[in-house]
């Protein structure tokens, strides 16, 4: 056996065997059909938009949101029809690249856990779109939006479904590039661009931990670094294992499949294939998980490194500490864009990522206790912060990083089907929560703050309803489904025994992360009761105090020349539009009447692009788009349907968590995700085991928590009546104004990485201007001095030479010129004169 | 067939030179017949669109002919030229130059295009009743100091003398003939700077010039010192030379058994190390690489765009491309000797480069370093001598080649507007010029390696390859995509987003002649993001087999 | 007696007379004069020589040369100071210098 070096003799080799794959040829459709909605509104959109109303825009993205959500669910009918081990479906497009061990496909594959996300992003995601056309009904940029939330869609689809990092990563950055565009949507207000700025460049310090992770795990799946001379920048000490890095460097992906090291079939070595990383893994015989365990760099377990640095990659997307920080400004994007990206899917990616590499991340108890530990710490964090928001966007911002920490400690302590549940979870009922802020806002014309709303139940009941039935599954009451996943999160937290920081064994971390997350639940079920009880119990508070913040207003901020295609001018204040041949709809005039009206101006989302019809709308528009004033208003039926169905989602998913305790059975998505969850066969730890009746107490306690978050809630802020919150903010004013101003993080980014950053580079654009480029002009000065030196010598030496010989001789002529007199006596005194010399000549020379 | 495997790559290369020397005897024609000068710019433009045109045809074609699978040389086109010095006329392409050829042949197209007056946005803006013209800001291709208006026969004449020279450098296999086409490209660019530039034009054109000038003295000193240390070589007709050879490829041969090892040192260095540094300091300027890259950013400042185009697009890849062709195969030992130097000067190029686009105030410089900092992932990459890493170094140079000419396009544009490139004095242009947004985005984007456009894709199997051998040179490196983006989404957040400032109102959008221009490229940037192995899958055997000589030490 | 050295000294004495003459005198005129005491103190030579040394005729037949000579000589000389007077309105050789240029 050639690769017998390779053998280790396992203790559980038989265990897990490769994966079986199905190979189909059609998930590509399943992002295709977004990419191509959005390339169709991108392109022609506003053409589209002109010519035929903004139906066309939002049919296009929904039906191309509804084809992939079709062939999603084919899918998943193929997949439920499969042995449980055999879920696996593959489909390759093409090679990307290949260049010696690097190759790349451009392959989609769906487990069990792709087949979940895909079926949230598709189905959550369309469900958005359909909100979506009644929010965005007064925007003229409508074909922007859509397009770039089937863009989202699209970067979405590829980040779950795709077969190797490669195409992970070209989603995860996809997605960052579709979050940019839709955070900077209104791109007209600094500020929102600023956000979306932010934003990138934060989630670009995760992709930095993320690439040097994925370049570590390749590099070390063939070879081995072993500490030599301790180099520290250059790695002389990377070990290729022969066998492992094919000598004939691979020019095409035939070649290097073929040149690809097997052990009993198994291809081993570097790959970026996730399918090829798990079966090498897991499949003991190969030796693989021996090698990387016991691999170090730098004197750090190489698993351990590359769980953090991957990890790095997640704390950007996921907003964890210390990265969180643009996630909150990230709500200047629409509402719907915070619902879908920055609550439901994006967000997520970073826990969908820990959970796909469940079986490194069980390798490596290091890695896991800090995955865990800032969870715990992000979540109780972000819910500090979240409890003395006014704007409720930001509430519910600050609740999704909290939420996510809860996520994290569940794919942290290694329960990772719980941390995937939640995940689930969360997307639907903080969708609804989004969703049902938006319909608020859009009630209260674009107003955010909670102090200017209040007794909206009234006007809005569906929209209450369906809030209030989100609230009750995030704070977990057993009656919706956020009690499942957080109660099996936390248990699983408390008997885990086996983390470790810094190589060092903690078995009480787990039970301290069980006491955060209980308290953090405790703040969860606190502040959201706040928001509910703020917005839609008491009085309406709209009506007084005067509304400045026309910022936040879409209309207003959109001075939009949307392609050519509305050239009027929107003036600033929003009094007064112009609306001459342009698209723009002033639907929002007609929606202060009734609800009924408004519901069918909405029905009709491209209403207003009709010229004449707008034109009739004048007199409306031009006080309605003032804002002042008006009742609140349920929104129309496209957008109270879809809270309708996401309330229920978030009701029905309870039934895949029932726990076991509860049935004898494992959970539906637990039994679901097994085949996609390989770590328990890898790990070699375990949960510990506690009786049954401590296992009711957690439960207890969990319930406990929400209620006591709810009850002080309700007692503080129902109505609008108790004084005891001001009273409080006014006795701890110092800290509620730390707390309140998010611990000045931002600020602290500002002095402590932002201004050095900046100038550092001005400093070093100086560097190079004056020195580096004054070393260049300093040369060319002393070439020209020198050249000026030399040009002296020539002058006043060599050519001085020269010219005295001609001063010379021009001199003597001179002198010899007064010898010629032109009088022939002169010259007859020479011949004499010459006569005599020759006479006395001959008599002296005789 | 016109075009055969054994005149396509001469065709490509003089396909602009025969159009130059058309141009002149239209000059000629001009005044005997005395035509008009309309007549005669107009002529001048269509003959370099055509010649190089048709050598873009010729590229393409060579790039069809081109088989990947031979790791040879190709296309080659081979006869003597001065016996007495055993220097010949050689050219011909491998896995190495042909991704350069086609780009080479590319950018110059594009380049051409760029440098016409026509399809002018005034026309069209004025057609659709958009834009008054007293105003006088819009569209400047007919102000009389525009430089695509200006000695038009002669512009033409030297940019078609610069193609050839490039095409020239990148197909001959000749030591001498490509020093020759080097020097042929060097004299038109100082032209073009100097004539044809902005303000400091002459500044940088004597700087560029001298700088560059001298480092082919350097290289032209070790080609000598090359030549008298060869072994005789078969000529083209089958004749012995006699004594040395100048064929590059004998040379690789010849180095592979250790030919010049044994030459003898020169105060006390070895022949192969002195020379090994000679060609690289000669082809480090071309790069340009740290600290020899202050000539880069003032020749692009002041360089008209289309020139700028190819000054980014591809004569900054020569540096590369001459250290993979001379340095590589000839001086292998000494190659190994200096990576470490290589892939310490790739980082700084990185890291360095980026951070003072960070403080760029001008958008030409800022793109200008942004291009220093590109080429230096394509050292560290060759450095690294994987063959990820140096596949990634090739596809760097093709796809920073598409890219860079894409960036220079949009300044040009916004500068033809608005007269300066001040990226704090712009502000809000998403509003008023939105498919100019669009485009400059998809650049921006490409350029800061958003996976799925063709930057990312090189800078990954950079970082891929590269990282076994530098650790820690290429954890380094890899900050640079935090910086990269903070610099791009800055100049894109204080130009484009937020409020409109009101002086832009009314700047008409992209015109035809830069779109036909700029989507092309765009197209180009987002084929190769998903579909890289097109580039990948003809050069990677060749490039193995140039690492494959060279022993790490 | 009356011998050779006679002669001789009368000879050269008219040529010295005539050289001096030439070379001191300011009038052109003059000038010619002692051009006319020179040649004839070279007849005075000739047919000294010729009567006391060869015999025969030739010293004879030269000396009448000479005077012949002499009086072709003298109308080109007056000619001569005739245009130097037109021209510089004077026959004094001292401005007659043109030959200086």
């Amino acid at each position: 056996m050639e690769h017998a070096n390779l053998q280790v003799v396992g203790h559980a080799a038989e265990e897990l065997g490769r994966l079986a794959v199905h190979h189909v040829s059609y998930l590509w459709l399943i992002p295709l059909f977004p990419l191509v909605g959005a390339a169709i509104n991108a392109l022609v959109g506003w053409k589209l938009q002109r010519m035929f109303g903004k139906k066309i825009v939002h049919r296009i993205a929904v039906t191309a949101m509804l084809a992939a959500f079709a062939v999603a669910l084919r899918a998943f009918w193929q997949i439920l029809h499969l042995p449980a081990e055999e879920r696996f479906l593959q489909d390759t497009l093409w090679n990307v690249l290949t260049a010696g061990r690097v190759t790349v496909d451009l392959a989609f594959a769906l487990d069990p856990l792709s087949m979940m996300m895909t079926l949230v992003v598709t189905g959550i995601g369309t469900l958005i779109h359909v909100f979506s056309i009644g929010y965005m009904a007064d925007e003229p940029a409508y074909w922007r939006f859509f397009s770039y939330l089937n863009l989202f869609i699209f970067a979405m689809l590829l980040l779950v479904m795709g077969d190797n990092f490669a195409v992970m990563f070209f989603g995860w950055e996809g997605v960052g590039l579709a979050s940019y565009l839709l955070i900077a949507f209104w791109y007209t207000d600094p500020e929102k661009a600023k956000a979306g700025m932010k934003a990138f460049v934060a989630n670009r310090f995760g992709d930095f931990g993320f690439i040097a992770g994925l370049l570590l795990l390749f590099w070390a799946l063939g070879g081995a670094w072993t500490p030599r001379d301790g180099g520290l920048l250059r790695n002389t000490d990377y070990q290729p294992a022969a066998e492992l890095n094919a000598v004939a460097p691979a020019a095409t992906a035939a070649e290097a499949d073929a040149l690809a090291p097997r052990v009993e079939g198994v291809k081993v070595g570097p790959t970026l294939n996730f399918r090829e990383l798990r079966d090498q893994v897991v499949i003991e015989a190969t030796g693989v998980k021996e090698r990387l365990v016991h691999t170090h760099i730098w004197g750090v377990s190489i698993l351990a490194l590359i769980g953090i640095l991957l990890f790095v990659g997640a704390m950007g997307k996921s907003a964890q500490l210390p990265l969180y920080v643009w996630l909150p400004d990230a709500m200047a994007g629409p509402t719907p864009v915070s619902a879908l990206i920055h609550a439901a899917t994006m967000v997520t990616a970073g826990v969908y990522m820990v959970a796909r590499l469940n079986f490194l991340f069980a390798l490596s108890p290091s890695a896991m206790g800090w995955v865990a530990l800032i969870g715990a710490a992000t979540a109780i964090f972000a819910a500090s912060i979240g409890f003395f928001q006014y704007d409720i966007k930001k509430v519910l911002a600050y609740s999704t990083v909290s939420q996510l920490g809860f996520m994290f400690i569940g794919v942290g302590v290694g329960a990772y089907w719980a941390g995937t549940y939640h995940l689930l979870t969360h997307a639907f009922f903080k969708a609804t929560l989004f969703l049902g802020s938006g319909s608020v806002i859009l009630g209260c014309h674009h107003e955010q703050d909670m102090r200017k709303m209040g007794g909206l139940k009234k006007y809005m009941p569906i929209t209450r309803w369906t809030y209030l039935l989100a609230c009750i599954a995030i704070a977990g009451f057993p009656v919706m489904n956020g009690f499942y996943s957080k109660d099996e999160i936390l248990f699983k937290a408390f008997t885990s025994r086996h983390l470790e920081l810094f190589g060092v064994a903690t078995p009480w971390l787990g039970p301290a992360i069980f006491v955060i997350g209980i308290v953090a639940a405790t703040g969860t079920a606190f502040y959201m009761y706040r928001s509910y009880y703020m917005t839609f119990t008491g009085e309406y508070r709209g009506n007084s105090g005067h509304h400045d913040e026309h910022n936040v207003d879409p209309h207003a901020a959109v001075a939009a020349k949307s392609s050519a295609l509305s050239h009027s001018v929107h003036a600033d204040d929003g009094a007064a539009h112009a609306f001459g041949a342009t698209s723009h709809a002033p639907a929002h005039g007609a929606l202060a009447d009734t609800p009924v009206h408004a519901a069918a101006v909405h029905a009709h989302g491209a209403h207003g692009h009709d010229a004449g019809h707008a034109t009739a709308h004048d007199d409306d528009a031009a006080h309605g788009h003032g804002h002042h004033g008006g009742t609140p208003h349920e929104s129309p039926w496209t957008m109270t349907l879809v809270l309708v169905l996401l309330a229920a989602g978030s009701f029905l998913t309870l039934f895949l968590g029932i726990p076991t305790l509860w049935s004898h059975a494992a959970p539906a998505l637990e039994h679901w995700l097994e085949p996609a969850l390989p770590a328990v066969e890898v790990a070699s730890w375990r949960f510990h085991e506690v009786p049954h009746a401590l296992e009711w107490m957690f439960q207890g306690i969990g319930v406990l928590a929400a209620t006591v978050g709810w009850v002080a809630a309700r007692a503080l802020y129902k109505d609008g009546k108790s004084e005891v919150p001001a009273r409080l903010k006014a006795r701890f004013e110092g800290a509620w104004t730390v707390v309140y101003n998010k611990y000045y993080v931002d600020e602290l980014y500002a002095f402590a990485v932002l201004r050095p950053a900046v100038s550092f580079a001005r400093a070093l654009s100086r560097f190079d201007g004056t020195v580096i480029d004054g070393l260049v002009n300093f040369v060319g000065a002393v070439g020209r001095t020198l050249g000026r030196l030399d040009a002296a010598i020539d002058k006043y030496l060599v050519d001085g030479l020269v010219n005295a010989v001609a001063q010379a001789t021009w001199g003597i002529g001179r002198q010899m010129r007064h010898v010629q007199t032109g009088r022939i006596q002169t010259y007859l005194y020479g011949a004499l004169g010459g006569a005599l010399v020759v006479v006395l000549l001959n008599f002296l020379i005789s | 067939m016109f075009l055969n495997p054994g005149n396509v790559l001469s065709w490509a290369t003089f396909f602009p030179l025969a159009g130059a020397a058309a141009i002149v005897v239209l000059l000629a024609v001009r005044y005997v017949a005395n035509l008009p000068k309309k007549l005669v710019d107009d002529g001048a433009r269509l003959i370099a669109l055509l010649a190089s045109g048709l050598s873009l045809v010729a590229a393409v074609a060579a790039w069809r002919m081109y088989d990947p699978t031979d790791t040879g040389v190709q296309l080659t086109h081979h006869f003597v030229w001065i016996r007495s010095f055993n220097i010949e006329y050689f050219v011909g392409t491998d896995g190495l130059s042909i991704s350069m050829v086609l780009l080479s042949g590319l950018i110059s197209f594009v380049a051409t295009i760029a440098s016409m007056p026509w399809w002018s946005g005034a026309k069209a803006a004025e057609m659709a009743g958009m834009v008054e013209h007293d105003h006088g800001h819009g569209d400047d291709a007919h102000h009389p100091k525009h430089f695509s208006v200006r000695m038009v026969p002669g512009y033409m004449v030297m940019l078609l003398l610069l193609q050839t020279g490039m095409m020239g450098t990148f197909v001959a296999l000749d030591m001498f003939l490509f020093y020759v086409f080097w020097e042929v490209m060097l004299l038109p660019m100082y032209f073009l700077i100097g004539v044809w530039g902005g303000p400091r034009k002459e500044y940088a054109a004597i700087k560029f010039f001298l700088y560059t000038l001298a480092g082919s003295v350097l290289m032209l000193l070790a080609i000598i010192g090359i030549y008298y240390n060869s072994a005789p070589a078969m000529l083209a007709d089958g004749t012995l030379s006699s004594g040395h050879t100048f064929n590059i490829i004998e040379l690789g041969r010849q180095a592979a058994k250790g030919q010049f090892l044994n030459a003898a040192p020169i105060l006390g260095i070895a022949f192969t190390k002195l020379a090994f540094v000679a060609l690289f300091i000669g082809f480090a300027i071309k790069i340009p690489m740290f600290p020899f890259h202050t000539w880069l950013p003032d020749a692009h400042v002041e360089a008209p765009t289309p020139i700028s185009v190819i000054l980014a697009g591809v004569l900054l890849k020569m540096g590369i491309y001459g250290i993979l062709r001379f340095n590589y195969p000839i001086l292998p030992d000494a190659t190994a000797w200096a990576a470490h130097a290589m892939a310490v000067f790739g980082v700084i190029n990185i890291v360095y480069a980026a951070f003072v686009c960070l403080g760029q105030k001008d958008l030409k410089k800022l793109i200008a370093y942004s291009s220093v900092s590109h080429m230096g992932f394509s050292l560290l990459g060759m450095a690294a001598m994987t063959p990820a890493g140096i596949s990634g170094a090739v596809l760097n140079l093709f796809t920073h080649g598409i890219i860079s000419p894409m960036l220079f396009l949009i300044v040009g544009v916004i500068y033809d507007r608005a007269h300066h490139r001040e990226i704090e004095k712009f502000g809000g242009l998403a509003s008023e010029l939105p498919e100019y947004t669009a485009i400059m985005g998809l650049a921006f984007f490409a350029s800061l390696g958003l996976p799925g456009l063709a930057g990312f894709i090189a800078e990954f199997m950079v970082f891929t390859g590269a990282f076994p051998v530098f650790t820690g040179y290429t954890i380094i490196s890899a900050t640079a995509v935090i910086i990269t983006a903070a610099y791009y989404l800055w100049a894109i957040h204080r130009m484009f987003l937020g409020k409109l400032n009101p002086v832009y109102k009314g700047y008409p959008d992209l015109n035809w002649r830069e779109r036909i221009s700029l989507y092309p490229l765009a197209a180009i940037a987002i084929v190769l993001g998903f579909y890289p192995q097109a580039i990948l899958g003809v050069i990677n055997r060749s490039l193995h087999l140039i690492i494959q000589n060279i022993r790490p030490l | 007696m009356i011998s050779l050295t006679h002669f001789l000294v009368v000879g050269a004495l008219l040529f010295t007379l005539g050289l001096v003459t030439v070379a001191t005198r300011r009038n052109a005129v003059g000038i010619l004069m002692g051009v006319e005491l020179i040649l004839n103190g070279a007849n005075v030579n000739f047919v000294a020589f010729n009567h006391y040394v060869t015999g025969g005729v030739t010293g004879q037949v030269f000396a009448l040369f000479v005077i012949v000579l002499a009086a072709a000589e003298a109308a080109v000389g007056l000619a001569i100071v005739l245009s130097i007077f037109q021209t510089f309105k004077t026959i004094d050789v001292r401005h007659a210098d043109l030959m200086r240029e």
